[in-house]
């Protein structure tokens, strides 16, 4: 039992850094490669999604530097193609790639916006909800159950065709941004909500927290300083997870006509319009944004997978 | 018994009362009804006669008893747009939805509890990672793209499948079947096998990793420990523990395939109730749109009674309360 | 005549290939079992008990395996052995009892099922056959009306009788080995000790042998012929029962009798051994337990010590090994017979009161929901957890409530703290009332003299949090003038319990059981409280542990002049630390003494038979007397005295009346029986 000195503040964060790196966890991740792989292709959309207009090689919604003439090119490597357009132009002659590299912005964010909302959301609720109990507990968890006897997308629908029937059917512009994300945050609060309860039930009858009662401490202070860094783990997988489905989703709404404007499209909205094309010939104008939408949600989803499992007690 | 399932159905109703509410608002709140029938233009005098003779002056619960009162004998109103009754409007569209649900839900449960079963059982074969790999895909991939994307391959590169609309039909009395004509038989699968995708690989992976769970419990092991055969242990033991909890959520997964059809029916124009509530919205038809969340959602309070009742009957926990303990 | 062993294990050496490298659970252990023997295999935890039992059936946890040596079972080898043929093995000729009978059994088949499908699966009987053998060994297990019993599910029967469904299923293809592995563990005394009879009783009459698993010594010197002491994945010592426990041999040996508390012995300092086992990727080189061993010298850091015949035990010490003849084998264990413990409130001054709790009650409703209630047409349901509740605990003493689950202890500790508000009732500190919330709220000073420590050690430190933040936590607002002052308060007492204030800056899952329960107690003393309610804290720790931790807490009674309530159903250890004891069941004290009193001259027939049932070192080798009944439900109390059904000295008047409290000068006891004056003297077993 020697007087050793205390550890310096800077000295344990950089051992944090260290024992992050040597972590089960971060161990878990370098190990898998396809983790690994699915981390880097959703870095390369991240990073897409932040530069879009520095990146992209024209700019699809400036109408100045549109030429129809340039209509319905194919792409590069098939013959007639042009190597100016890569992948080719859709029916007004805007590059696909350009579109591509656009549209994904807009999925991409459009669907952390409203993974983010219904995080805030259900965890919040979540945590009031597991920790007051009673009256509070029943109500919330009545909605929640009735919500969740419906799939996402129905709730999703309705929210939206409500909202819009309010606004009058010429609800365009920015607004029906906020429609769509609004729409999905209210369709996923509850995977939160529930999960963050249940959670919140075993911990809050552990005894830290009977041991910050004694001592006198808040209800405030024990949801928000004890609960909540508990909580956060399963919060994580949720998240990840969630935002796959809300990418798909977004896409879905966008497809049917009721997502975001036509003016900003997201990887959706140009499936839908190359749609009416694939059958004279020009696969390219939704196929490639069909691609593109493919593989951002099927990287997000490893990368879920992936997390899952590494959080997961049982399976280490 | 008899308390539970009334206590249950009970519930129920008290849920669909809810969506009645929400309908009900809907059809009677949002937008005018009156503008809609008689457009901008008329005069205030005309615009109130029809609004008593409509009954639009009601206090509000007896507006909702109407509705509801309405809503039993299947009287839904008149739609905006095509100035036809919703009732038969939805009456001959549901079978197209049904019978495209129904065989989904078939492709579904038939492929995907098997298989959800072999990759837990056998965890390191080339079959199961096949199958998971595949299943991401079909998790990740939303339905529309799956629906463009058979479309491509099976209507426009090899011109084999129709890709819209239901082919041929038969009428049967009030039903409509595309199964017993070629075209139609043709028509119908690729919608079936769209919907049933992401459906089918949620249960195979719900299916192995409850199994999993189960195969890791104290009493598999016990079983184990005391000689009991493979077999004995897989199928009489882990299944039946793992099929609890899977009839649950798979019961809640096909009432969404009847709302996923939406979707389906919108790719390949199918002339289904999904695509009609689509068109509704685009149009804000008020009543069809009102109409078609009461339908959706009594399936899924009805769905959700089923299972609770078939989970209360198959646990024996729920059934037998804990009797004495000497 | 030379007995074959039924089970013979050479060298076994059971691996666990993982990221960090291979870990060793079992290194080079050999043991046998003779035909019909109770072999008991003791331990603490991560000794490595529960991997022999899974590698001799052959369910080794992948990624474990056994590395090398060799497993014999009847003459044959096993541990070389396809699965299929195994699995012939399991069941029908090596039999095995987990430790919690809940999980244990399928939840989804009749208990009748699992029997028969076993049944059927090893003997070629028909169902029919097979079921009427099932009920057979239901009624010989002790399952009453087992002819209805046979098709009820498994949680229609209580814990104890789960636990003999378990012991039939693992008996009914007449297996010649059994390892139960901590059958007792999850029971209650009462039930623990209706096992344990039932389990020698039973493997005599069917001739199988045991290797019986556990942690609990007490067990063990009941039940076992001989016992093998295992530490750090190998046996250090193996013997006779009663020459193991009595004249202990190896050095952890020594140690580890001496901190087990006895309730016929009375010390002062239970034998502490500093340290804790090493973990496997720590293991040291030589000898893995020199580190802690008070009789190391330089061979035992450098070479590993063979078991080596010593009488008729064996030992895996080099202080007997002949041949070197550097040390002469240590004395025999001298037991500190201290002078009697200086009882506060019994000599000298009069006891000065500091907590006082009159009829306090502590109902929780559990009923269904309302819509529930009115369909099934049933009425509330309302857990009488403690029902009428006296208490008082004097300055400076340690108080121990000792009682069975169920009984409500935990939830008196819990409303005297605060953390429940009591349905009815009065607690008073030092005079003042702290009854309700809001008296509590406006004597905030004199509830921050009251603090808690709790069971769990894993539970009660939020994993997310610094040490020192936990240490701090308790210290009051008025107190945190500056954060130079609060690091130093906090590695005060860090220095108090024996940990270093380095150990500040680390996390919870860094440390053992035993120094988590530290940091419990060093939150706990952060606002200088002077009463202490400690809830069970040492009944998830190892015995050597325990001990550690016991022997601080007195310690720091000392040095701090605290009061404590020790709640505990040990009967051991609260006679060891306690200066008077309380007895409860269902809700209330039924009796209370002084500790010597209490164990010497028990009055309440509950207490007499607790202190009969519960298993103790020092009862090797006897026959007991056989204990009725289950613990009661406390949301459906008998009437009367709430003890009746299981009292032998039950009358009308017991079945109707409450007994009153008879008070004498510092003893209370609660029974007709001793009111009329009916109750025969006690005669320790």
């Amino acid at each position: 039992m020697s007087a050793a000195p205390i550890i310096t503040r800077s000295e344990s964060r950089r051992g944090m850094a260290r024992r992050f790196w040597d972590s089960d966890l971060a161990y878990s991740f370098r190990r898998s490669k396809v983790a690994v792989a699915a981390g880097v292709i959703t870095f390369v959309y991240l990073f897409a999604a932040l530069f879009a207009p520095l990146i992209a090689p024209h700019d699809p919604y400036d109408m100045a530097s549109i030429r129809i003439l340039d209509a319905f090119l194919p792409p590069a490597w098939v013959e007639g193609g042009d190597s100016r357009f890569l992948l080719g132009t859709d029916n007004v002659g805007r590059g696909v790639l350009s579109t591509i590299i656009h549209g994904s912005r807009i999925s991409l964010g459009v669907g952390l916006a409203s993974v983010i909302l219904a995080a805030t959301l259900g965890v919040t609720l979540g945590l009031i909800s597991g920790f007051v109990g009673g009256r509070v507990d029943a109500v919330i968890m009545r909605i929640a159950e009735v919500q969740l006897s419906f799939p996402d997308i129905l709730i999703a629908l309705l929210i939206d065709g409500i909202i819009r029937s309010i606004l009058g059917p010429g609800a365009h512009g920015n607004i029906a941004f906020f429609v769509v994300i609004a729409a999905i945050s209210l369709a996923y609060w509850v995977q939160f909500a529930r999960t963050v309860r249940a959670t919140t039930m075993v911990e809050k009858s552990k005894d830290y927290i009977s041991a910050a009662r004694v001592a006198g401490k808040s209800p405030s202070y024990i949801m928000f300083r004890h609960l909540l860094p508990n909580v956060m783990g399963p919060v994580l997988v949720i998240a990840t997870i969630s935002l796959a489905l809300a990418i798909v989703t977004e896409a879905t709404l966008s497809f049917l006509g009721v997502g975001v404007p036509p003016t900003q499209p997201s990887l959706g909205t140009l499936i839908r319009v190359g749609n009416d094309f694939l059958f004279s010939g020009e696969w390219w104008i939704t196929i490639f944004p069909g691609i593109a939408l493919a593989i951002m949600g099927l990287s997000v989803n490893l990368l879920g997978d992936w997390l899952r499992d590494a959080l997961n007690p049982k399976l280490r | 018994m008899i308390p539970f399932i009334l206590s249950r159905v009970l519930q129920s109703l008290l849920v669909m009362l809810g969506v009645a509410v929400i309908a009900f608002m809907l059809f009677n709140y949002v937008g005018d009804p009156i503008t809609n029938l008689v457009g901008i233009q008329s005069s205030d005098e005309k615009r109130e006669e029809l609004r008593e003779s409509l009954g639009l002056n009601d206090p509000a619960l007896v507006q909702f008893a109407r509705f509801v009162g309405r809503a039993v004998k299947f009287e839904f109103g008149i739609s905006y747009q095509q100035k036809r009754k919703v009732s038969v409007i939805i009456a001959e569209r549901l079978p197209a939805t049904l019978e495209l649900s129904m065989l989904s839900a078939l492709i579904a449960l038939g492929i995907g509890i098997p298989i959800g079963i072999y990759t837990a059982l056998h965890r390191d074969s080339w079959f199961s990672h096949l199958c998971l790999s595949l299943s991401l895909i079909g998790v990740s991939l939303p339905t529309f793209l799956i629906g463009i994307l058979l479309i491509f391959i099976f209507s426009v590169s090899l011109q084999l499948l129709p890709s819209f609309g239901r082919g041929e039909v038969v009428q049967i009395g009030f039903w409509s079947t595309g199964l017993l004509t070629v075209s139609g038989l043709k028509a119908i699968i690729m919608p079936a096998i769209t919907l049933a995708l992401f459906q089918m690989t949620l249960i195979m992976r719900l299916v192995r990793s409850e199994m999993l769970e189960v195969l890791r419990t104290d009493y598999i092991k016990f079983a184990r420990a005391r000689g009991l055969t493979d077999r004995t242990v897989h199928f009489g033991y882990a299944l039946m523990n793992t099929l609890v909890p899977v009839i649950t959520i798979t019961g809640l997964q096909l009432g969404s395939i009847i709302a996923f059809a939406i979707i389906t029916e919108t790719v390949f124009q199918w002339p289904g109730v999904g695509l009609m509530f689509i068109q509704a919205i685009n149009e804000v038809d008020i009543p069809v749109m009102s109409t078609y969340l009461l339908l959706i959602a009594s399936f899924f309070v009805i769905i959700n009674l089923i299972v609770d009742l078939l989970y209360y009957f198959v646990d024996p926990r729920l059934r037998i309360s804990r009797g004495p303990g000497a | 005549m030379v007995h074959k062993p039924i089970l013979e294990i050479n060298n076994l050496r059971v691996e666990f290939p993982t990221r960090h490298g291979t870990l060793v659970a079992i290194d080079d252990l050999s043991l046998h079992i003779d035909p019909g023997e109770v072999l008991g295999v003791v331990g603490e935890s991560g000794a490595g008990k529960s991997i022999t039992g899974a590698a001799i059936i052959g369910l080794l946890e992948p990624p474990g395996r056994v590395a090398a040596g060799e497993i014999i079972f009847d003459g044959r080898r096993i541990d070389t052995l396809a699965d299929g043929e195994m699995r012939k093995i399991r069941g029908r000729h090596i039999g095995a009892i987990f430790q919690d009978p809940l999980t244990s059994l399928n939840p989804l088949h009749t208990v009748g099922r699992q029997i028969t499908d076993t049944i059927v699966t090893h003997l070629a009987l028909t169902k029919r056959q097979a079921r009427a053998r099932a009920l057979e060994l239901l009624a010989e297990v002790g399952i009453p009306a087992a002819a209805e019993r046979i098709d009820h599910y498994p949680h229609q029967f209580s814990g104890g009788m789960r636990q003999r469904v378990v012991i039939a299923l693992a008996l009914c293809a007449e297996p010649k080995l059994i390892i139960a592995d901590e059958p007792t563990t999850a029971l209650d005394v009462s039930i623990q000790a209706q096992i344990i009879v039932l389990l020698k009783k039973l493997c005599s009459q069917h001739g199988s042998a045991i290797m019986l698993i556990t942690h609990d010594m007490g067990v063990i010197a009941e039940t076992a012929d001989r016992v093998a002491v295992m530490y750090a994945g190998r046996i250090g010592e193996v013997g006779p029962v009663f020459d193991v426990i009595h004249h202990a041999l190896l050095p952890y040996t020594i140690g580890l009798m001496g901190s087990i508390p006895s309730i016929s012995e009375e010390v002062d300092q239970l034998t502490q051994i500093d340290g804790a086992m090493p973990r496997l990727n720590e293991t040291p080189p030589g000898c893995s337990y020199h580190p802690r061993c008070p009789e190391a010298h330089e061979r035992c850091a450098v070479e590993r010590p063979e078991l080596i015949p010593v009488d008729r035990s064996q030992v895996a010490c080099w202080l007997y090994d002949t041949a070197a003849k550097d040390h002469d084998p240590p004395p025999p264990r001298k037991k500190v017979k201290a002078a009697r413990r200086k009882r506060t409130g019994t000599t000298g001054a009069s006891p000065r009161p500091l907590i006082e709790v009159r009829g306090l009650k502590q109902y929780f409703d559990v009923s269904p929901p309302l819509l529930t209630r009115l369909l099934q047409r049933t009425g509330r349901r309302v857990v009488r957890a403690v029902d009428g509740l006296d208490l008082t605990i004097n300055r400076g003493e340690t108080f121990g409530l000792v009682g069975e689950s169920g009984c409500g202890k935990s939830t008196v500790a819990r409303t005297i703290v605060g953390l429940h508000d009591a349905t009815a009732g009065t607690i008073s500190y030092d005079g003042i009332s702290l009854s309700t919330r809001q008296e509590r709220a406006k004597n905030q000073s004199y509830q921050y003299k009251m603090q808690m420590i709790f069971q769990d050690p894993q539970a009660s430190l939020n994993p997310r949090w610094r040490v020192s933040d936990i240490v701090a936590e308790s210290i009051p607002e008025s107190r945190r003038t500056s954060s130079g002052g609060v690091a130093a308060r906090v590695d005060e007492l860090l220095r108090q319990v024996g940990l270093s204030p380095a150990d500040g800056a680390k996390y919870p899952h860094e440390f053992s059981g035993g120094q988590r329960q530290r940091i419990s107690i060093a939150r706990a003393l952060g606002g200088e409280p002077e009463f202490l309610v400690c809830d069970e804290p040492t009944s998830a720790l190892d015995v050597s542990v325990q001990a550690q931790i016991l022997n601080l807490m007195s310690d720091l009674q000392r040095r701090l002049g605290l009061t404590y309530l020790f709640i505990s159903h040990d009967l051991a250890v609260v006679h060891h630390i306690s200066t008077r004891v309380g007895v409860m069941y269902l809700g209330r004290v039924v009796e209370w003494a002084e500790t010597a009193q209490l164990f010497n001259n028990p009055q309440h027939p509950y207490t007499r038979m607790l202190l009969d049932a519960v298993p103790d070192i020092s009862k090797t080798g006897t026959h007991r007397t056989q204990v009725e009944g289950e613990v009661p439900s406390p949301i459906d109390p008998p009437s009367g005295c709430t003890f009746h059904p299981r009292c032998p000295y039950a009358t009308e008047r017991c079945r109707t009346e409450t007994p009153a409290s008879i008070r004498s000068e510092n003893a209370a006891v609660a029974c007709h029986a001793i009111e009329e004056a009916r109750l025969p003297a006690w005669k320790a077993a």
